[in-house]
């Protein structure tokens, strides 16, 4: 068995606002894993093993070991439920190349799950993800955390409203063109600056929506990836870090611990010039202003100098480094599925299956995650045809 | 009888838990009854701890020395809430990441004693680096929420 493991197959359901949604979790499950199938040509017979992700306690059904049959249950194979918060999607990922990558398995299903797709309220159930007691009591959800970076951020480095209005109405620019994107109204910065505050400096359409769709991808070891597909995408390097649970080790200023765990993951993929080695990248920005602190820690640019990249057009569809041309996790955030999404859409863009937001001849691809209290965890994937 | 479409079923979990909070914990708790602010030091690295904590994440040692401090601290980041969320306060309320003391760590708690006419004027009122002291809660009960607020130092 070879041991490098390989993207084949991404399967999507449409996304949509979770107030809308009229699909059960399994309907989702078993849409999204379908189409990943389908992809590929296989059948469900044809998994060798399976891994979801989860966050705990969020509203319970995000435990689709207890209720969901689409992942092969019924066909006595390995099942492994990752769960790092906001991350998990991208720790399964990475659990899911481990799998390959140790000859434990040749082809591995991987799901994206809509996390809180059925809330009523968002921010009271991500209440629940602050420590009891010592934060949870200060009315915070991921809205706020958000807000703690944002704020800190412009102050450190002179970055002004419209320049996050700015990153915001690049991401619902290029949703426009991504038929599974949630919010698709291509909003102008000016159209984001006149949106209401939610948490300062942070306004409604900086903020990703309460998405409900979920995607599925099966990945491949060396032999079966050539034999079943065209175009696999292989993982040349992966990797995760993690960080305290209580925020107060924080002081916001920038993402530290996602400079630590690129300088690794670019050793260990042969990166020296991320701006020139990569074609492409999907980072994780639930709020605008996260991409910008991204293009800092992932060396993008000098550091605080996130703005100008934004202001000569280099991370657009046709700039050096075309980012979040699926519109990013501010279009669209179905939860969990929304970290797969990073993967998936990298993927795509390898493979030149990505349709209306397709960048030119990708080769090098970058997908991250973000998640936990505060943002404990981050995972970098980079991907290469 | 029209059938809809699709149904939806609304469900809830009402859960109640019960907290240990340990030696350190309780200590640092046990004194904000008493309108003190405590924090713990490592006693390799020298890092203060405000809150306690139960051991040095890089040491990997139990902070053994207290010390106390004046309260004063200074606010790292903030933001300021303008929506209603369920279970949140209603808005507009400050949260701030603060600093006591010389403290490795940082705080979170509320904001206030802010004086402002319209919510939107309230965001300027606050800078970061600002100074800014507790305003105790009358009845304490050994909780974060015995600081009422912080406020800033005129």
């Amino acid at each position: 068995m070879e041991k490098k493991a390989a993207v084949i197959g991404i399967g999507y359901t449409t996304y949509c606002s979770n107030r809308k949604e009229t699909r059960s979790k399994a309907d989702l499950a078993y849409e999204a894993v379908r189409n990943a199938l389908d992809m590929v040509g296989l059948s469900i017979g044809d998994i060798d093993a399976s891994v979801y992700t989860s966050v705990d306690g969020f509203e319970a059904t995000v435990r689709p070991a207890r209720m969901l049959e689409a992942f092969g249950q019924g066909l006595n194979i390995p099942l492994v439920d990752v769960n790092t918060g906001g991350s998990a999607g991208g720790s399964g990922f990475k659990e899911a190349v481990h799998m390959i990558e140790a000859g434990l398995h040749d082809i591995v299903l991987l799901y994206g799950a809509p996390t809180f797709n059925n809330v009523v309220d968002n921010q009271q159930v991500l209440n629940t993800a602050s420590p009891p007691v010592f934060e949870k009591p200060f009315g915070i959800g991921a809205v706020h955390m958000g807000a703690f970076y944002a704020a800190r951020y412009m102050r450190e480095h002179g970055i002004e409203e419209y320049d996050y209005a700015r990153v915001a109405s690049k991401n619902h620019r290029a949703a426009v063109k991504n038929p599974h994107a949630h919010l698709r109204h291509g909003f102008s910065p000016e159209e984001v600056l006149e949106s209401p505050m939610v948490t300062w400096p942070i306004r409604l359409y900086e903020c990703c929506p309460t998405s409900s769709g979920a995607v599925a991808m099966i990945l491949a070891s060396g032999g079966r990836a050539k034999e079943l597909c065209d175009t696999p995408v292989w993982v040349r390097a992966i990797s995760s870090i993690a960080d305290t649970f209580l925020s107060g080790f924080k002081v916001y200023r920038d993402f530290d611990k996602l400079k630590i765990l690129a300088k690794k993951v670019y050793e260990k993929a042969g990166i020296r010039n991320p701006l020139k080695d990569f074609d492409v990248a999907e980072l994780f920005n639930p709020f605008a202003p996260f991409e910008l602190m991204e293009y800092d820690a992932l060396g993008f640019c000098e550091e605080g100098k996130s703005v100008s990249l934004l202001r000569d057009g280099v991370t657009e569809i046709d700039g050096e480094l075309p980012v979040n041309m699926s519109g990013g996790v501010v279009c669209t955030n179905s939860g969990i599925s929304s970290a797969v999404n990073r993967h998936a859409e990298i993927a795509l863009q390898l493979m030149g299956k990505a349709e209306g937001r397709q960048v030119k001849s990708p080769e090098v691809g970058l997908a991250h995650s973000w998640g936990g209290n505060m943002g404990q965890f981050h995972t970098l994937a980079v991907l290469t045809l | 009888m029209s059938t809809p479409q699709v149904m939806k079923k609304e469900y809830n979990m009402h859960l109640d838990f019960s907290l240990p909070l340990g030696k350190a914990y309780t200590k640092w708790m046990q004194a904000l009854k008493e309108k003190k602010i405590l924090g713990n030091t490592c006693g390799k690295c020298g890092r203060i701890f405000v809150p306690a904590k139960p051991f040095c994440e890089i040491c990997f040692e139990e902070p053994r020395e207290w010390v106390e401090l004046d309260g004063r601290g200074i606010v790292e980041s903030f933001t300021v809430c303008f929506e209603k969320f369920r279970n949140c306060p209603d808005p507009p309320y400050v949260v701030g990441i603060i600093r006591i003391g010389d403290a490795a760590t940082c705080m979170t708690h509320f904001i206030g004693g802010l004086a402002y006419q319209r919510p939107e004027e309230i965001p300027g009122q606050i800078r970061i680096g600002m100074a800014v002291e507790p305003v105790w809660a009358e009845d304490r009960t050994g909780d974060p929420l015995d600081i009422a607020y912080f406020r800033p130092v005129k």
